[in-house]
């Protein structure tokens, strides 16, 4: 599961970035957790993966899956064995060549059982066996050549090629794979080369890679700086920040004055997640009757009035949106709603440039339902821990996709799933989930998400409060950035640039 | 160009055959080859849209089925996906309008979700919609229990159509000016074969005018052997004229000859019968007798002069006239008698203009009559004789004039006539007579005058005409 939420508080004195030639910016709410594209589990280190590494496959700005460090790939009459052919005379930041080798190296590292990301990988033949020590022969991924790779699947998994095209697929050289500090600085293949990290300035230094496959940036540096929003926006206005991609921001933002909104589309939701391990959200009728007290239009319209309304889990543009609210789930809607005088608590990330507003909102709102609802405001770090140990009653996150797929999404509540944040066991909707991953025709695949997310929306596991849509605030001395519909992770730099002699005169100008 | 053709026929300028054809075919060269392009790029371009639009319409027609199923299960990703694959490697774009906004796009992620703006159209062709750069073909699709309506349009570049357009019109430009130019060329060369022959025309037109003979060579094209059949029938035309004009004259001049002979004989004759008849009257003393019988044989001479000089003219009368330069008449009777004559070279001049004196006349029969005037100039003259040529628009008179004794006006007359003896003998006066009678058959005269030099001047006067 993808979770976001910044605005870490730092009211620490801000050491302005060095005036480098060509240097690009970009504001983030944090920096990286991890470098380990297995370990990756947030935007900000997906983010910085994407710059860095490289993948087989990758997504265009719409979605096509484009070849990548691959120069072509075949996928087999039975859907089971997928072939890669490698693009000659690859080479990673050390200059070192991109074999098939590393390639293996790198997927079977996806499967094993460190992997955050193993959930995607587990379809390939052998991945089931792998427990502690990786026996190689019997992991269906194999070297025809140097520049071939074979991997075999147990069964056809159709969006496992979406799986290679996204940020958890990256190609890490085989040669460092007992180096312990790989990724205190590591090696990928991407657009910008890991340079340095300066922890007291909160900043990762990046440089262009003179050998990337469809040609050097022209962004010479490409620093990523850690920073509250409301900083990020002053620095913004002084052309000191260049990008404010990771940000969440409404259109409305006096912020756009200063620079460019390129916008796009969403692949993603906001929720507030409820836990069914924790009551009284273990009973289905207070989760419905909880859920039944939001009123999320309300809630869109006074704080992200430019996003879609939310009529259920799944974001538009995908198998399984819903267009209006269903007359079935509706008619349980208008049920009368019977809170409890115990004490729920919704944890929220504070870094929301709208937390106590958010709060204050939920509070009252739901009081006025009958509900005893705390918010609680919570850094991102230990939200996320709380999350991943499924303490949290109730949490506001955004469900962001890996892939686009409502598989992915849908997964996030499959029984056995590590991630399952909900808790929720249903044994109809894990087999409706399984079934939809072996589905190779598309149609019926759909008819399955369809059924998957009834299940879903009956078991009021999600208030769905909205789908965004990306307001991305570049400065106006760039131009070429292409974002994607899936997320701001997988905004494309390829063809960025920015002008010097713009930010020059714009600071001559203040 | 016809312009400067009307420009070179209104200047009098004399061009050539080619530069004529060359000329009166540029602007047609220039209007054919401009009007060919712009047809033939037309309609190859025409026929090019036609395709172009009902193969863009064939594909979305064919696209929409699918497209509405992706749409009603929401399947944005695959919709992208089919209309990226569809104008891949193409400029060109497709976009799915979804109740008034762009759902799917294959240009910018960024117009997803926008209101759609139409673009504007221009005008309407064979089912296209063509705006300043595009040419839009759309489908709507809707089923019948869906209130959602959706319309693809396809964007199809202008811009490689006018370039195509353009190009045709360029390359069908060049073909058919080059084309234009080459049978051009091979018409001139065709043309220059063909009338080769009119240089030998020219020359058979030419020696009709010399009076020379040739032999004419048969010409293959038609219109020019009836040309040279002309100039054949022509000149034996000529011929025959000049034979019939010959006799006339002839007969003119020998009826004007024996005319003057009868007249310049009837005194002779008319004396020599009274002085026969003097012999037989009988009151006529002896001594008158004898004074008339002794002019008998006298008389006679005077008659048996006449009638020679009489026949030596009827030998002349047949003239040859030709329009040429008369001084060169003039050189030849001055060089003659200076050889002839061996004279002092001193006592000769000639003064000619410089430039050529064209006149009638016959050259050698004229060149006696010079001669003559010469020959007498030196034998009356003391020191010099002098032979000039003037030329006015009346006349044009050659004048012999001596530092002689000059003659009486009435002896002059008597000579010209054939009539009366000259001091120095009878060659003289028949010289006279004889160039008189040659300056007559020129349709001129001779005029005496008394010389600047102090002696006689015969002038020779033959009219302009």
């Amino acid at each position: 599961m993808r979770t976001l939420f910044f605005k870490i508080v730092l009211l620490a004195t801000w050491t302005l970035a060095p005036c480098w030639a060509n240097t690009y910016v970009k504001s983030m709410y944090a920096l990286p957790i991890t470098l380990d594209p297995i370990q990756m589990n947030d935007t900000a280190s997906l983010a910085i993966g994407n710059l860095i590494y490289d993948g087989l496959l990758k997504f265009s700005p719409s979605l096509e899956i484009q070849e990548a460090l691959a120069e072509s790939w075949m996928t087999s009459n039975d859907g089971k064995t997928l072939t890669f052919k490698l693009r000659p005379n690859l080479k990673f930041h050390d200059g070192s060549s991109i074999t098939a080798d590393d390639v293996i190296y790198s997927l079977t590292r996806a499967i094993s059982p460190e992997s955050k990301m193993r959930k995607y990988y587990d379809c390939i033949e052998g991945a089931d066996e792998v427990s502690g020590k990786i026996n190689q022969d019997k992991i269906g991924i194999k070297a025809l050549n140097a520049n071939t790779v074979v991997v075999k699947l147990k069964k056809p998994f159709p969006a496992f090629i979406s799986v290679l095209a996204g940020t958890t697929a990256k190609i890490l050289p085989k040669k460092y794979k007992d180096d312990k500090n790989f990724f205190n600085a590591p090696i990928g293949s991407g657009l910008f080369r890991y340079k340095s990290k300066n922890v007291a300035n909160k900043k990762i230094f990046l440089e262009a890679f003179e050998s990337y496959y469809l040609g050097k940036s022209k962004i010479d540096q490409f620093v990523l700086l850690e920073t509250t929003e409301e900083l990020a926006i002053d620095k913004a206005k002084k052309n000191e920040v260049h990008d404010l991609v990771s940000w969440p921001l409404t259109a409305s933002n006096l912020v756009f004055k200063y620079g460019k909104n390129v916008q796009s589309p969403l692949a993603a939701t906001w929720i507030v997640g409820l836990n069914t391990k924790r009551p009284p959200f273990n009973s289905l009728k207070f989760r419905r009757d909880f859920k039944n007290s939001f009123n999320n239009e309300e809630f869109r319209k006074k704080f992200y009035p430019d996003a879609y309304p939310a009529f259920g889990y799944i974001p538009p543009g995908l198998p399984g949106y819903r267009e209006k609210i269903d007359d079935k789930l509706e008619k349980k809607h208008n049920e009368k709603i019977n809170p409890i005088n115990q004490q729920i608590v919704i944890v929220i990330p504070q870094e929301l440039s709208e937390a106590k507003e958010i709060k204050t909102y939920f509070e009252q709102s739901l009081k006025k339902q009958g509900w005893n609802v705390k918010v609680q405001l919570m850094a991102w770090d230990k939200l996320m821990d709380g999350y991943s140990k499924k303490k949290h009653q109730a949490f506001l996150v955004s469900m962001n996709m890996d892939y686009p797929d409502a598989e992915f999404l849908i997964r996030n509540f499959e029984s056995n799933n590590p991630d399952n944040f909900s808790g929720l066991s249903n044994k109809t909707l894990d087999t409706l989930i399984y079934n939809s991953r072996v589905e190779a025709n598309k149609s019926k695949r759909i008819e399955i998400y369809k059924n998957a997310i009834q299940i879903l929306d009956e078991s009021s596991v999600t208030v769905n409060l909205f789908h965004p849509k990306a307001n991305y605030w570049v400065s106006n001395c760039v131009s070429g950035i292409k974002p994607s519909i899936l997320s701001e992770v997988y905004v494309d730099y390829t063809q960025a640039t920015i002008d010097e002699n713009c930010i020059n005169k714009g600071r001559k100008n203040e | 160009m016809k312009i400067a053709l009307i420009k070179a026929v209104r200047m009098n300028n004399q061009i050539s055959i080619f530069r004529y054809m060359y000329l009166s075919q540029s602007m047609f060269r220039w209007a054919i080859s401009i009007v060919l392009a712009i047809m033939i790029s037309f309609v190859i371009t025409g026929i090019n849209l036609y395709h172009k639009i009902n193969s863009n319409q064939k594909v979305i027609n064919a696209l929409s089925p699918y497209i509405m199923t992706l749409v009603e299960v929401n399947d944005r990703t695959e919709i992208n996906r089919v209309l990226g694959a569809v104008v891949k490697n193409e400029n060109a774009k497709l976009i799915l309008v979804k109740d008034g906004s762009v759902y799917s796009s294959t240009g910018d992620v960024q117009e997803l979700d926008s209101p759609y703006v139409p673009t504007k159209i221009n005008f309407k062709l064979f089912e296209g919609l063509f705006s300043s750069n595009e040419i839009i073909v759309k489908n709507s699709i809707r089923r019948n229990s869906s209130s959602t309506e959706s319309t693809i349009y396809y964007f199809g570049p202008l811009k490689p159509i006018i370039n195509n357009t353009l190009a045709i019109m360029f390359i069908v430009f060049v073909v058919s000016i080059l084309i234009s130019f080459m049978i051009s060329y091979r018409t001139r060369q065709s043309l220059k074969k063909a009338l080769m022959p009119l240089e030998q025309l020219q020359e058979e037109i030419k020696n009709i005018k010399l009076n020379k003979s040739q032999v004419s060579t048969p010409i293959k094209i038609k219109e020019l052997e009836e040309i040279r059949q002309t100039i054949i029938e022509t000149r034996h035309d000529l011929d025959l004229a000049n034979e019939k004009l010959a006799t006339q004259k002839a007969k003119e001049l020998s009826a004007d000859a024996y005319k003057r002979l009868i007249h310049d004989l009837h005194n002779p004759v008319a004396a020599l019968r009274q002085m026969v008849k003097i012999q037989t009257m009988p009151n006529i003393d002896e001594e008158s007798k004898q004074e008339a019988l002794e002019s008998v044989p006298e008389i006679a001479e005077e008659i048996l002069l006449q009638v020679t000089a009489a026949k030596k003219n009827l030998e002349y009368d047949s003239l040859a006239l030709q329009n040429i330069d008369i001084r060169n008449c003039l050189k030849e009777s001055f060089n003659q008698v200076r050889t002839t004559a061996k004279s002092n070279d001193n006592k000769l001049s000639l003064n000619l203009p410089d430039y050529p004196v064209f006149i009638k006349h016959d050259p050698t029969v004229l060149k006696r009559a010079i001669v003559n005037l010469l020959e007498n100039g030196i034998e009356a003259s003391k020191d010099k004789v002098k032979l000039e040529l003037e030329q006015n628009d009346r006349y044009t008179s050659i004048k012999v004039a001596d530092d002689g004794n000059g003659l009486s006006e009435d002896k002059v007359s008597l000579f010209l006539q054939g009539r009366g003896m000259s001091s120095k003998g009878n060659r003289q006066a028949f010289g006279l007579t004889s160039a008189s009678h040659i300056a007559r058959s020129h349709g001129g005269k001779i005029i005496y005058q008394r010389s600047d030099l102090g002696g006689a001047s015969f002038e020779i006067r033959l009219e302009a005409r």
